[in-house]
C-alpha cells in the first residue's frame, strides 16, 4: 500500500511540476517577445533592468516552483520513470505555442504527440515494483 | 565543432538530471516526511540543486552556440537522446530496476519525441 501511495504522490508532483515548467516557458516566451528590442549586452545593468517585467518574473517563479516539485517527485519515483514521463512537457509547450502564439500544428506533430502519450501511459502503468525507497539504501 | 557542442549540451542536460536525482536522494534521507511548503527555499538552495541548475544553464548556452551554426532541423532530434541517456545513467549510478515494460515505454517515448521534433523543424 505504501509503495502505491508513494507512486501516486510522485506522479501527482510530476504532473504539477510539468505543468508549472511548461507554463513558465510560455510566460518567459511572451515576456521576452513583449520586450521587443533589448539593450546591448555590454550595458549589463540596463539589460538586467529591462528583464524585470511581470511575465518574466512570474515565469522564473513558476520555474523555481516546478523545480522544487521535480525534486519532490524524484524522492518518490525512479529517475528512469520520471524523466521519460516528463516528455509530456514538450507536448504542453507545443499546445501552448499553438493556442497562445498561433504556432502551427502539423499532422506529424500530432502523431508524435500520440506516440509520446502512449509511451508515458505504458511507463506509468507499469506494475513492476520500482527501486526501493532511498531511505532504506542509506 | 558545432556538433560537438550539441552533444556536450545533451550530455550536460543528462548529467544535470542525475545530479537532481542525487539531490533528491539526499533530501529523502535527511527528511523522510517532507513538508513541501516549509522547506521550499531550503530545498531549491541545496548545493546539488544549484549545481544541477548551473549545469542546465551551461547546457543551454552550449545548445544556443551549437544552433548558431547548425540547422534546428538537424540538431533538434538529437534532444530525444536524453530520454535514453538519463535512464541509462539512472540504471548505472542509482541501480534503478528497469523492467522490460519500462525499456519499451522509453523507446516509444523516444520515437514519439523524434517524430515531433523532426516534424516541428521541417513543418514550422
Amino acid at each position: 500500500m505504501k509503495v502505491s501511495s508513494n507512486k501516486t504522490r510522485g506522479l501527482l508532483a510530476l504532473a504539477v511540476s510539468i505543468v508549472c515548467c511548461a507554463a513558465s516557458q510560455l510566460l518567459l516566451k511572451s515576456g521576452m517577445s513583449a520586450i521587443g528590442t533589448l539593450p546591448a549586452l555590454n550595458n549589463l545593468p540596463a539589460y538586467a533592468v529591462s528583464l524585470i517585467t511581470p511575465p518574466i518574473i512570474g515565469g522564473l517563479m513558476l520555474y523555481a516552483f516546478g523545480t522544487a516539485l521535480w525534486l519532490i517527485c524524484l524522492t518518490k519515483l525512479d529517475l528512469s520513470v520520471a524523466y521519460p514521463a516528463s516528455a509530456v512537457q514538450f507536448l504542453l509547450i507545443f499546445a501552448g505555442a499553438w493556442y497562445f502564439f498561433g504556432e502551427p500544428v502539423t499532422n506529424p506533430r500530432l502523431a508524435g504527440a500520440a506516440v509520446v502519450i502512449a509511451g508515458v501511459l505504458l511507463l506509468t502503468l507499469d506494475r513492476k515494483p520500482s527501486t526501493p525507497s532511498p531511505t532504506t539504501l542509506n | 565543432m558545432a556538433l560537438a557542442l550539441a552533444f556536450l549540451s545533451i550530455a550536460l542536460m543528462a548529467i544535470s538530471q542525475l545530479v537532481f536525482k542525487a539531490a533528491s536522494l539526499r533530501l529523502a534521507a535527511s527528511a523522510p516526511r517532507l513538508k513541501p511548503r516549509g522547506s521550499f527555499f531550503a530545498m531549491i538552495s541545496q548545493p546539488q540543486v544549484i549545481m544541477a541548475l548551473g549545469l542546465n544553464g551551461c547546457a543551454a548556452v552550449c545548445w544556443l552556440l551549437a544552433l548558431s551554426q547548425l540547422d534546428l532541423s538537424y540538431a533538434a532530434p538529437l534532444l530525444s537522446l536524453n530520454y535514453l541517456l538519463v535512464p541509462i545513467g539512472a540504471f548505472l549510478l542509482f541501480r534503478e530496476k528497469v523492467s522490460r515494460q519500462r525499456i519499451l515505454a522509453i523507446l516509444v517515448i523516444c520515437s514519439g519525441v523524434l517524430i515531433c521534433l523532426f516534424s516541428s523543424s521541417s513543418g514550422g
